[in-house]
């Protein structure tokens, strides 16, 4: 009898757990305004741990892989070496032309015409940590809100399009990736800003997407850029078109394309902070 | 100091499946060892403990990454009840338990998990999913269950798990 009691006592403890989780999850489930203390505490605490084993493991990898790859190192730097030679000749030319723009910019000012610029000074983070599930593709950075990091902040790389920061802590904060399931980037094809469309992330680390207008052709290899609808600012490379499908019906054009930035091997971000005009246009 | 074992081995397990396991991932997918370790001790204390120690080991997974709290946190409590109240007629020893019941709950779990993705409206190529988290994810999870859970066997019947004071 006493047996069958307490038998009870711990299915109905799991039941009501169960209920408690299931609705903190209701709760929880949509992207809020500010997450709550304890959440906050929990984060500070496990952050500079999680900082100091990535930094260790990191710098690790890092070795073991160049002794490995010396050889490769080695052809690497004579191409890198010849790169820079020619991207030097190109920054002349490139200097000329940017002191054409600024003299554009000033007249721009003078005819008081009304332009968005990316303000807010970027911040360099390092990534904390990685989401150790398989289902969704967030991670942690040690930047936070003591450094002006604020939820929505989009955060690239020098190759291109990361993400955006979905909730912020002190010294931390968390980023979900453009290759995550649930998020969605507008874009535009680079050759030709009038073709638009929407990606989406997927479970394998490719991006799919459509394009708006289907009877445009886009080729594979063609290079997309944001395209300042929604969340992110206009002129961030996303990535590169790698399949072109098109429905039968022939109404729907669908694109996968392959980011710019290699997710496996990212340590460093920066994190910009979005300005006013870009969280009015959100939603 | 049994209790404070535990919470170590939980909380070191966490930190570095989030930051130095990442150079293991395989194809993408990356082996759930919290999975493996709530197994291990929900086949050794019972259902109650396992329940426990799911439900914080997924707490934490929770807060630090979750986008929606509580969702590994149910499933890994689940999970560790459902171990715990199977314990008592398996045989601890042999070799083939860890593989089936990390099997057996590789599947629960993403079963539980992906029930509530799909009706939290984040994704909806579940199917999908479960078929990446069965063929990857499942034969990665079942190699390493076998070193942890021996492993774990060996710490949980030690000596210093049974000092009563610390």
């Amino acid at each position: 009898m006493a047996k069958t009691a307490g038998k009870d006592r711990t299915i109905v403890a799991i039941a009501i757990v169960s209920i408690i989780l299931v609705v903190v999850m209701g709760i929880t489930s949509m992207q809020r305004e500010r997450i709550t203390t304890i959440e906050r505490w929990i984060g500070n605490v496990f952050a500079p741990v999680q900082n100091f084993v990535m930094t260790v493991t990191n710098t690790i990898g890092g070795e073991v892989a160049s002794i490995i790859d010396i050889k490769n190192i080695k052809v690497e730097n004579e191409v890198l070496s010849q790169r820079v030679n020619q991207l030097e000749k190109e920054m002349v030319v490139l200097r000329l032309k940017k002191d054409e723009l600024e003299e554009l910019r000033g007249l721009k000012h003078a005819l008081n015409y009304l332009y968005e610029s990316a303000d807010g000074n970027p911040i360099v983070a390092n990534i904390t940590a990685k989401d150790p599930g398989n289902w969704f593709d967030t991670f942690t950075v040690n930047a936070g809100k003591k450094h002006g990091v604020e939820k929505n902040s989009i955060v690239v790389n020098a190759k291109g399009l990361v993400g955006r920061v979905y909730e912020t802590g002190d010294t931390w904060a968390k980023v979900v990736s453009i290759i995550d399931n649930n998020s969605s980037v507008s874009f535009q094809v680079l050759r030709d800003a009038r073709a638009q469309g929407i990606l989406t992330g997927s479970i394998t680390n490719e991006i799919s997407g459509y394009l708006f207008d289907h009877l445009f052709e886009i080729v594979v290899g063609d290079k997309l850029v944001t395209s300042g609808l929604g969340l992110y600012p206009e002129g961030i490379i996303i990535g590169e078109v790698t399949e072109v499908h098109t429905s039968k019906s022939k109404l729907l054009k669908t694109i996968s394309i392959e980011p710019a930035v290699n997710f496996n091997r990212l340590t460093k971000v920066l994190i910009v902070t979005p300005n006013n005009s870009h969280q009015l246009q959100e939603e | 100091m049994k209790n404070l074992i535990i919470g170590i081995i939980i909380v070191g397990n966490f930190i570095m499946q989030s930051t130095a396991l990442h150079n293991l991932s395989f194809l993408g997918v990356l082996p759930n060892t919290t999975l493996i370790i709530i197994i291990t001790f929900a086949v050794h204390f019972g259902k109650n403990k396992g329940a426990v120690i799911g439900v914080i080991a997924g707490l934490i997974q929770d807060v630090i990454f979750g986008r929606a709290i509580g969702m590994n946190a149910l499933a890994y409590m689940l999970t560790g009840y459902f171990i715990g109240m199977m314990s008592q007629k398996i045989i601890k020893e042999n070799i083939i338990t860890p593989i089936l019941l990390t099997a057996i709950s590789t599947i629960l779990n993403a079963c539980i998990n992906l029930f509530f993705i799909y009706f939290l409206g984040f994704t909806t190529e579940v199917l999908l999913l479960f078929r990446e988290s069965i063929i990857v994810e499942m034969p990665y999870n079942l190699v390493l269950s076998i070193p942890i859970y021996i492993y774990l066997t060996k710490l949980i019947n030690s000596k210093i798990m049974k000092k009563e004071y610390y």
